[in-house]
C-alpha cells in the first residue's frame, strides 16, 4: 500500500507528503470521478490548487496544518457527492434554457396558489376560509396591478383574446376541464404577436438586417446564427434587401418566402420579449419549447372491451384482454397522431422533435408546444381524451378568470383530475357572481396560468410599467447589450 | 456557495463553452525551485456573454411578474 501511495505522491506533489491526506483524498475522488484521464487530471489539478491555497489561508488564521487540511477537505463535502456533481455538470441539460421562463411562470402560479398544491385532507373549514381570504387579497392585488396599467379597452381586448375556448367549453357545464384550459392557452400562445411596424433601410448583412428589424420595432435583437446556419443564413453574408412599413410578422414571412436559399424545411422564426426580439430557426424554437403531456386512453380501451363479442370468463382472461386492448388502442392512436400531425417530426418516422410512448393506459407525448393544439384535437376526435398532466408544471397551475363587468374573480384550481371553478367575492364589490356558469360564461377569462403564456402576457402588458423601475443589471459595455 | 458546489458548476460552464480558462503560474516570493503554485482563471466567453444576456432578460421578465404580483406602483417600489 505504501509504495502505491508514494507513486501517487510523486505524480502529484502536495505539501505534507508522504502520508498527505489531501493527496489520498484526491486519489479517492479521481477514482470516483471515473472520467477520461485528461478530464479527471484537470479536475484534480484544480482542486489540488484550491486545497493548497485554502490550507495556506487557514493556517494564516492560526490553525495548525492538520486542522487546516481537514477543514479544507470537509468544505468540499463528500467525495462521492462531489463526483456526482461533476458528472451532472458535464451532461448539458436540455431543458435548462427554458427553465427561467417556466420558473417564472410556476413561481407566480405557486405564489398565487399558495397552499392549493399541498392541501391536506383534514384542513378545517376555518383554515380554508382564511386561506381563501388571503388568496382573494392576493388575487385582487394581482389583477389590479395587471389591469390598471393600460387603458381599459386594451385590457378588455387582451382578456377577451386570451381564452375564448375555455369560456366556450365551460358553457353549460359546471367545470372546466384541464384540457380545455390547456388548449385555450395553447391557442393564446399562438395568438398574433403585438404589432410593430418594421421599417428598415437597405442593409448589408443578415446581422444588420435582423438588428434593424428589431430596431424598427423599438427593441434590441438577439439572433441565434448557429441555428440559422443550416438555412444558409450567415451573419456576415450580404443580403441587400429593403423592408418597409411591414408588420414584424409580415416581414419575417416575406423573408421566408423570398429567399430561395432557404431550404423548404427550414424557416426563420422569432420570439418577442420585453426588451428584445429573438431570431432563430423554427426548429430551434420547437426544440426549446418542447414539453411532455400524458393522456389517458382508458375510455377508448373500455369502449373496445365493451365491443368484444364474447367477454372472457376467467380473471386471467379479463386481465389479458385488457392488456392487449391497451396495446392495440395505444398503437392505433399513436399511428393516427403521427399521421395527422407533422408527420416528419416524430422519432418513429425518423424525426428528432417528438415522440409517443404508451405505458399501461397512458400515452406520454413529447412534442413542441405549438403542435399540441392539433394533437389534442386528434385525441378529442378519437375518443374525448383530456390531458392528465403536463411536464411543464401545469398540474399545480392556477388559472384566474376575471369578470370585467362585475370585477369578480374566478379561480380555476387543480382538484384531482379536473379543475373545479369557484368564484371569489371581492370585498369592495357588492355583486357576487353567483354561479360558475354565469361568471365564467359571461366574461371570465384566464389571466394567469403556469403555462408560458404568462410570461408573454406579463412581459407585454404588465411588465412594461414595472420594468421602468427595475435596476438595470450592469454588463461591461461592449455593444452586446442593446 | 460552497467550493464543493462551485467547482462542478465551473466545470459545467467550461464544458459548455460558456467560459474560457487559462492556467497561470504564480510564483509568490522565492519558493523552492520549480514548485510554483498554479492558478486557474475563468473568463466569460462570447457564447457565455450571450447566454448571460438571455438570462438577464428572463430574470427581468421574472422580476416584472413578481413586481406586478406584489402590486407596487411606480413611486413606491423599492429600488
Amino acid at each position: 500500500v505504501s509504495t502505491l501511495r508514494i507513486q501517487h505522491e510523486s505524480r502529484e506533489p502536495v505539501p505534507g507528503a508522504p502520508t498527505d491526506p489531501v493527496s489520498s483524498w484526491l486519489d479517492v475522488l479521481e477514482k470516483l470521478l471515473d472520467l477520461p484521464v485528461d478530464e479527471s487530471r484537470s479536475i484534480r489539478e484544480e482542486l489540488a490548487s484550491h486545497l493548497r491555497e485554502r490550507v495556506r489561508d487557514l493556517t494564516l488564521t492560526g490553525m495548525n496544518e492538520g486542522e487546516a487540511v481537514r477543514a479544507a477537505i470537509s468544505e468540499l463535502g463528500d467525495a462521492a457527492e462531489l463526483a456526482r456533481r461533476f458528472h451532472r455538470a458535464r451532461s448539458p441539460s436540455r431543458r435548462r434554457h427554458v427553465m427561467n421562463i417556466i420558473l417564472a411562470a410556476t413561481a407566480s402560479a405557486a405564489l398565487v396558489g399558495g397552499g392549493v398544491a399541498v392541501r391536506s385532507a383534514g384542513q378545517s373549514a376555518e383554515k380554508e376560509r382564511a386561506r381563501l381570504t388571503q388568496e382573494n387579497d392576493a388575487l385582487k392585488q394581482l389583477t389590479g396591478a395587471v389591469l390598471a396599467q393600460d387603458d381599459a379597452a386594451a385590457n378588455q381586448a387582451l382578456l377577451k383574446d386570451l381564452a375564448p375556448r375555455a369560456v366556450e367549453s365551460a358553457k353549460g357545464k359546471n367545470e372546466i376541464t384541464r384540457g380545455a384550459i390547456l388548449s385555450a392557452l395553447a391557442g393564446a400562445l399562438a395568438a398574433p404577436q403585438p404589432e410593430f411596424v418594421v421599417n428598415c433601410e437597405q442593409t448589408d448583412t443578415w446581422q444588420q438586417l435582423f438588428d434593424s428589424i428589431a430596431k424598427g420595432a423599438g427593441k434590441g435583437s438577439f439572433t441565434n446564427f448557429n441555428s440559422l446556419d443550416p438555412l444558409g443564413i450567415v451573419s456576415t453574408q450580404q443580403v441587400g434587401l429593403k423592408v418597409g412599413g411591414m408588420k414584424l410578422e409580415d416581414a419575417i414571412r416575406f423573408l421566408n418566402e423570398n429567399f430561395p436559399d432557404i431550404p423548404g424545411n427550414g424557416r426563420i422564426d422569432y420570439r418577442v420579449t420585453d426588451s428584445m426580439i429573438e431570431f432563430a430557426s423554427e426548429e430551434y424554437f420547437d426544440r426549446r419549447e418542447r414539453t411532455t403531456r400524458t393522456y389517458s386512453i382508458d375510455p377508448l380501451v373500455r369502449s373496445l372491451l365493451d365491443k368484444e363479442a364474447a367477454p372472457p370468463q376467467t380473471l386471467e382472461g379479463v386481465r389479458h384482454s385488457h392488456v392487449s386492448a391497451e396495446k392495440a388502442v395505444g398503437e392505433d392512436i399513436s399511428q393516427l397522431i403521427m399521421e395527422m400531425v407533422e408527420t416528419n417530426m416524430w422519432m418513429a418516422n425518423g424525426g428528432t422533435l417528438a415522440s409517443i410512448r404508451r405505458f399501461g393506459g397512458k400515452l406520454f407525448i413529447t412534442a413542441p408546444l405549438r403542435h399540441f393544439e392539433r394533437i389534442e384535437w386528434v385525441l378529442r376526435e378519437a375518443g374525448a381524451m383530456e390531458p392528465v398532466a403536463t411536464a411543464d408544471g401545469a398540474p399545480r397551475n392556477v388559472v384566474i378568470a376575471v369578470d370585467p363587468e362585475t370585477n369578480g374573480l374566478v379561480v380555476v384550481r387543480p382538484n384531482g383530475d379536473t379543475l373545479r371553478c369557484s368564484t371569489i367575492e371581492l370585498p369592495d364589490s357588492n355583486s357576487t357572481s353567483a354561479t360558475l356558469d354565469s361568471a365564467v360564461w359571461r366574461r371570465g377569462v384566464p389571466v394567469l396560468s403556469s403555462v408560458p403564456t404568462i410570461s408573454r402576457f406579463f412581459t407585454d402588458k404588465a411588465g412594461m410599467e414595472s420594468r421602468s423601475h427595475l435596476p438595470e443589471p450592469s454588463i461591461p459595455s461592449d455593444g452586446l447589450v442593446r | 456557495l460552497t467550493p464543493g458546489v462551485l467547482y462542478p458548476l465551473l466545470k459545467g460552464l467550461e464544458s459548455k463553452g460558456l467560459v474560457q480558462t487559462s492556467w497561470e503560474e504564480v510564483r509568490a516570493d522565492e519558493s523552492e525551485e520549480g514548485e510554483g503554485r498554479r492558478r486557474k482563471w475563468y473568463k466569460l466567453s462570447a457564447k457565455g456573454r450571450k447566454r448571460l444576456e438571455q438570462r438577464i432578460a428572463a430574470h427581468r421578465a421574472y422580476r416584472a411578474i413578481i413586481d406586478a404580483f406584489i402590486g407596487g406602483t411606480k413611486g413606491e417600489t423599492a429600488r
